[in-house]
This record gives structure tokens, sequence and C-alpha cells, in this order.
């Protein structure tokens, strides 16, 4: 018999990415987002432009696609996706009483919460992963061939320096996301079923902009990006530091309150 | 042959009206529904903060400069989109999703009442609640835009339906929020439908933010498609979206814009009338198989 | 008690002999001013079956709650095998397997899933070889070796009571804590559950802790008997002293609730 007293967070992670993609409505969820990821590519090809903002339009080419994918698809992202996530993963085990089988295993409650967010991670982290991959494969095929293209905040760049960029892009997009799954960790700490899980994520994603402009990343991603990469300055400015913070905070406060909640479900 | 008489002639089962008293207070019972009544107020404030900065950036001859008379008008379009359909989602996924898929509505069922006319007193109950939420918002809006808002002598109304005083603006008003109830009572049937077909309460409100997302998505990509179009087609095509009625459709049937009264009318009462029979399908089946 | 059979059982991880297993002193939990434990002390000696007895709602749960760590005392502490489940929750629930209330499963998964799944959650356990090796091993033990693979969302009552066990016995526990496991299972279902729980105690050593509210059953298999009542001790030690003077357990626990 082994003597190891501790369970490893590798066999955390495994045991809760099995709970997460034995589930029926992962697998659904993922096959919508991916069925819209070509549709987008379509809508692209039938505009031929996009938008930095509502105020800045660009024409695009084989070298700028890419990141204008996530104009529409980081809507479904945080609306539908992250949401419906986040509240199976965060609150629908422990309200319907599920969890209560892990919860009283010899694990500690806060690499639990830490692993359930990096299994939300990963998943969420592979979709931007085949969005990108798509949005330039993509651009490279059925775009206009452009040598050079001229980027917010890049100035103007080869093919490698789009890739650059690109891949820049959707990495702030990812950091973006795991602070939503983040904020949907805390949340569901707070809501008592699911269904208000997914609302509460909902209202701080639409809430936050009542609070501050510098909120208004949740719900307007890749306009935020681009402010933030093209240093327009303006309320987007601090994004870094806004999602650094809200990262950390998510990590303590999430932390904190697993590993000292009381489990009465 | 008895026990089949007996079956017919019990087939109506619990009045109607007690069904619907059982589930009202089973709604009420809710600690989220009780927390929701209290939204009224609170969205009227958030409303009023947003419309002070927006005013402040906004001529004051236009319609959309909020005024006391208007205050109500334009704190719904924004509201209506947002918190309204999300407290209806978060009904029809409580009430019916989560009631049906834990087995809590056999208790009910063991009552003699068929899933239809359950299903049907919930439509309405909850239909009941959104409806006094509406009522509450109209109350404190009017409220808050008498406190907070100018109110000049006669202030202009959308797409040029000619300039209102503030009694006229209250009247105006209230039509607005009739109609928004008509909106209400067929999104709730898209929602109960939603609701019926989803196999959690995560996956109903997937599908009802994803059904909320197609009707804002679809009309916007319509707009680049804009000069292939007549007016009169285009804005009809437009407003085939529910959302968009809830938007910008309601001053539009006020206005007649297009004589799109009749064709929002249309539009609502085509939704309704679609999913409310999608929904009673459902149900029916599931009366007669489960 | 009979501690000897114990001793040569080679499965026993906790290497003391200390005859306390389990002792819990002076645990008070308090929710909203409403007192739902209040001043719980007993103790259970290794390789004995002690009954939690108690009317619905008088606490049996919450108790179980609290030693399993789910919830923490406001005051007084759970300690098993000398470890303090308040302060050392982990390390005190290594040789513990619980039911907690109904034995809820992930639904969308088989029987050995759910298995599977809770054994990556044992330090005991680090490979797969050993895993699969204890899910079939435990799966036999309760009989369920055939329907494993089937969802869980098709099982009856009874079936998820014994993969409940199942999963209490994954991590080769010295106790086990049972809430109510008869609940739901029909007469020849309980005498099959009695004769799994008298199994445990003499044929691998397990020290268990079961709460019911069926007397009959208790009377049969325990050794020990902590009655609580609206959410306070009011007796704790063997069956002999409860039943005393009364003909039978039912009798004097009438008494109990009564007085």
């Amino acid at each position: 018999m082994n003597n190891k007293q501790t369970v490893g967070i590798g066999n955390l992670i495994r045991s809760e990415a099995q709970r997460v993609f034995k589930r029926g409505r992962t697998w659904a969820v993922i096959a919508v987002y991916l069925i819209f990821v070509p549709l987008e590519c379509l809508f692209l090809t039938m505009m031929n432009t996009s938008f930095y903002d509502p105020d800045h339009s660009v024409p695009l080419n084989s070298l700028n696609t890419a990141p204008f994918l996530l104009r529409e698809l980081s809507i479904l992202m945080n609306f539908v996706v992250i949401p419906m996530l986040a509240a199976d993963s965060f609150n629908g085990d422990v309200s319907s009483g599920a969890l209560r089988l892990a919860l009283i295993r010899p694990v500690s409650r806060v690499k639990m919460f830490l692993a359930k967010w990096a299994v939300l991670g990963a998943a969420v982290g592979a979709m931007t992963l085949f969005t990108w991959a798509a949005g330039t494969v993509f651009g490279r095929i059925f775009m206009p061939a452009a040598a050079e293209t001229t980027l917010m905040g890049a100035g103007t760049v080869g093919g490698l320096g789009a890739i650059g960029f690109g891949l820049g892009f959707y990495g702030m997009a990812f950091c973006i996301f795991l602070a939503l799954i983040g904020v949907g960790g805390i949340v569901s700490r707070l809501a008592p079923n699911p269904v208000l899980a997914y609302i509460g994520m909902l209202a701080v994603i639409v809430g936050g902009i009542y609070v501050s402009d510098g909120m208004a990343f949740l719900l307007s991603v890749s306009d935020s990006i681009f402010h933030f990469l093209g240093h327009t300055g303006g309320s987007d400015a601090y994004l870094g530091w806004i999602l650094c913070a809200l990262l950390a905070g998510c990590v303590i406060m999430g932390a904190w309150s697993w590993g000292r909640r009381e489990w009465m479900q | 042959m008895s026990l089949l008489l007996y079956e017919t002639e019990n087939s109506g089962g619990v009045p109607f009206g007690r069904l619907l008293q059982a589930e009202w207070r089973r709604l009420w019972k809710r600690r989220t529904v009780r927390l929701m009544a209290l939204a009224a107020p609170l969205m009227a404030l958030v409303s009023a903060k947003y419309l002070l900065s927006q005013n402040g950036m906004l001529h004051p001859g236009l319609p959309e400069y909020a005024t006391a008379g208007s205050m109500p008008v334009l704190a719904l379009a924004e509201m209506l989109v947002t918190a309204f359909s999300g407290m209806m989602l978060v009904l029809a996924g409580l009430t019916v999703t989560e009631e049906y898929r834990s087995g809590q509505l056999r208790m009910g069922m063991l009552r003699a009442a068929s899933l239809t006319r359950i299903m049907s007193a919930k439509w309405l109950v909850c239909l009941a609640f959104m409806w006094i939420q509406l009522a509450a918002y109209f109350v404190c809006s009017a409220v808050v835009g008498r406190i907070w808002f100018p109110n000049p002598d006669t202030y202009p109304l959308f797409y040029e339906a000619g300039q209102a005083a503030y009694a006229e603006g209250l009247l105006y008003d209230l039509g607005y929020y009739a109609l928004a109830a008509l909106v209400l009572a067929a999104l709730l049937a898209v929602f109960f439908w939603i609701a019926a077909i989803g196999r959690s309460s995560t996956v109903t409100l997937g599908l009802g933010i994803g059904f909320l997302l197609l009707s804002y998505l679809l009309p916007t990509v319509l707009t680049y498609f804009r000069p292939l179009f007549e007016t009169q087609e285009y804005v009809r095509l437009y407003f085939l979206s529910l959302l968009m009625v809830e938007w910008e459709g309601l001053a539009a049937m006020l206005a007649n814009l297009h004589g799109l009264r009749l064709w929002n009318l249309g539009v609502i009462g085509g939704y309704g009338l679609l999913f409310g029979a999608m929904t009673m399908w459902v149900w029916k089946r599931r009366d007669s198989f489960e | 008690m009979n501690t000897a059979e114990r001793d040569t059982n080679p499965r026993i991880v906790i290497p003391q002999a200390e005859p306390v297993l389990v002792e819990t002193g002076n645990v008070t939990k308090k929710v909203r001013r409403r007192a739902l434990l209040q001043n719980v002390s007993f103790t259970v000696e290794r390789g004995e079956i002690c009954g939690l007895l108690g009317p619905n709602g008088a606490g049996k749960t919450t108790l179980i709650r609290a030693m399993t760590g789910l919830i923490r005392p406001d005051s007084g502490d759970i300690r098993i095998g000398g470890r303090s489940v308040v302060r050392e929750r982990e390390a005190a629930v290594l040789h513990v397997g619980a039911i907690v209330e109904s034995p809820i499963f992930f639904p969308y998964m088989t029987g050995r899933d759910n298995l599977d799944n809770l054994a990556l959650l044992h330090p005991n356990l680090p490979t797969r070889k050993e895993r699969e090796q204890r899910v079939r091993e435990v799966l036999e033990i309760v009989r369920m070796d055939k329907r494993a693979d089937e969802r869980v969302k098709t099982y009856s009552l009874g079936m998820k009571q014994r993969l409940g066990i199942a999963q209490a016995l994954l991590g080769d526990p010295e106790l086990l804590i049972l809430d109510e496991p008869a609940n739901g299972l029909d007469p020849m279902g309980i005498r099959e559950l009695r004769e799994l729980i008298l199994r445990l105690k003499h044929e691998l050593g397990k020290t268990v802790l079961v709460s019911s509210h069926l007397l009959d059953e208790l009377q049969k298999i325990c050794d020990r008997i902590v009655v609580i009542r609206e959410g306070e001790q009011v007796f704790a030690g063997s069956r002999e002293e409860m039943i005393g003077r009364h003909s039978s357990l039912e009798e004097a626990f009438v008494e109990m609730m009564t007085s």
C-alpha cells in the first residue's frame, strides 16, 4: 500500500475532466460553437469588411482576417459557452448533491476549485486556439491576397508579423475568457442554483458597463483588445492590469471561499 | 368499465382556477422570485442614471432626450431586452425545466392534472408575475422621471408621431407598455417551449440566450443588405425578429410607421401561436407517453 | 468488543491499536441561532457497529456532515483515528468512507465510471491498475458487477444504495459512515444490506456507523447505540444498556422520545 497521503493535482484534474467531458451537453455546446466558426468565416467572405470598433471599419485581406472572427464569436463564447460550462461545473454538481461524493474524500477543496477552473480553461483554450487556426488558414485561402497589411497597434506587418499579432490577440482573448470562468466560479458560489449562476454571470457581463467603462471588455471582447493593443487610450488602456487584477481576485476569492465553505447541499 | 367511466368523468381533474392558485403560491414561495420582485425600483434607478448621462450628450429637441414624460418609455426600451428577458428565462428555467427534470412535477401529476394543464397554468402565472413587474416598473420610472428629469411643455414623440404634453405623453407611455405586455407574452411562450425541450436548466438558459442573440444578429446582418430591398419589405423583414420588435418596433407601432402597427402585431401573435402550439404539442405527447 | 479479528486482517492501514476509533467531544452546530447539534459526545471503538438513532430531523445527517468534514462544528471536536476532522480534515477522512444523505451520483456516467472517477481522489490508489482492480473489488463486494456498465440514471434506489456503499469502500477505509442506507430498499434488500454490513465487520474488520430509523434493523446488528433528539444526545452506550429493562429497542426508544 502506498504511503502517500495527498492526491496530486494531476489526478484531481483528470477526475474533473472526466466529469465535464462525460456530460453530453458539454460536447453539444462545443459542437454548436464549432459550427458557428465556419459560418462566421462565410459571413466575413460576404462582407469583406469588419470593424475594430463601431467607428472604424477595415477591409479584410489574407493576413488580417484571423482576429476579426472573434468579433461575433466572442459573444457566443461569453453569453452561451462559458456561462453554461461554468454554471454546470461550479454550481450544477454542487446543488445536485453529486459533488458531495468528491468532497468527502481526502482532497483539498481549494485544489478542487482550481482543477475545475483549469479543466474549463483548457476546453475554452482549445476552442480559442481552434478559432485562431481556422481564421488564419481561412484568411490565407479565401481572402484577397496581400503581402503586407496594417494592423491597429502593430503598424504595417508581413505574413509572420500578422501571425504574431493574431496569436497575441487570441492570447488576450483567452485571458478574458479565463477571467470570465473565474467570475463564474465566484458567482456560482453565491447562487443557489445553476439558473441563477448563469443569469448572474450575464448580469456581471452586462452590469459591468454600468459600473465602469473599464469593465466593458467582457461585453465587447474584440473591440477592447484592439483598443488595448492599438494603444488608443481611453478606458481599455488598462485592460492588461484590469485583467490581472480580476484574475487574481477570482483566484483568491474562489480559493478562499471554497476552502472555508460549508456544504449543506 | 367502471374504472374507465371514472377516468372519463375525472378527466377534467382539478378545476383550472385551483391549479392557477397552487402554481402562483409555488412561484411566490421561491426566494429567487421574491428577490426579483424587488427589481423594478432598482432597474428604474439604474436606467435613470444611464439616461441622465445620455441627456448630457443629446440635444433637448430630440425624442431620445429623456423628459419626465418620455422617461418610462426610454427606460423600458433598454430593460425590456435585457432584464425582463433575463427574468423570464429564470422563471422558465426554474419552474419548467428544473421542476420537470428533477421529478418534482410528479407530485402535481398525482393530483390528476395533466402536464398540459399544469404548463398552461405555469405560463399564465409567470406572465402575471411579469405583467405586475411591468406595471411596477412603469410606476417607478414615472415617479423617477417626474423627480429627476426636466418636464417641458411639450416634447417630440418617436418617429415624428407629433408633440406631446406630459399628460398625453403618459397616455402614449401606457400604450407602449400595453404593447410591451403583449411582446412579453409571446417571448414567454418562446421560452416555455425552450424550457420544455431543454434537458437541463443550463441548456434551457443557453438556448434562450441563443435565441435572443440570433434575434439580434440576423436583423443586424440584414442591415448590410439594405440596398437590395424596398423600404417596406426591409422593415417588415427586420421586424420579423421579436427582439427588434421589443427594442425599436413598439415605438414604430405607435407611430404606425410604414404600416408596421398591424405587421408587428401579426409577428407578436405569430410567435405566440407558433411557440404556444409547439409547447402544447410537447406536453401533450409527454402526457400520453409517460 | 472483539478486536482480535482486526489484528489478523492485512488490509488495516492505521498502525496503532488504540481501541477508540471515533471520538466526538461536545459537538455543537447552530444555523441561524437554531441548534442543529448540541454537545454531542460519544466514542466508537474499532470493529464495532454503532447505530445512530433518532426521529427525522433530529440531526443525524448534520452530525454525519460534520463527521465527514462537509460542515464545521461551531464548537467541539471530532477525532477519527486520532486526527481532528475540524483541524486536519484531509488526514482525518483518509480512512473514512461515507454515504451522506441519499447517494447522488453523476447521472450521465455509468456506475463503473462513477467509481473510476472517484477512485482518482484516493491517495492510496495511485496507479490506473490499482484503481481498476479496486473498483472491481468493491463492485463485487456489493454484488453490482453485472449492472456496473449501465448509466446511473437507469438504476433503482436500491442499486444506488449499493453503489453508494461501493464508493464508500473505495479507499479501503477503516470507518464506514452510512446515512440511512436502508432507505428505498425492499425487505429482501434490507436483509441483504444487513448481511453486507455484518460481512464488512466480520470479514474485512470495518468499523461502521450507521444511521437509521429502522429500530429492528439496528437491534439486529449494532453493538453500540447513540440516540439524538432535536440535536441533543439522549443516550450513548451499548445495545444491552439501552434495552435495559425494556423488552425491545423500540420500547426503549419510544420511552426516550416521549420522556
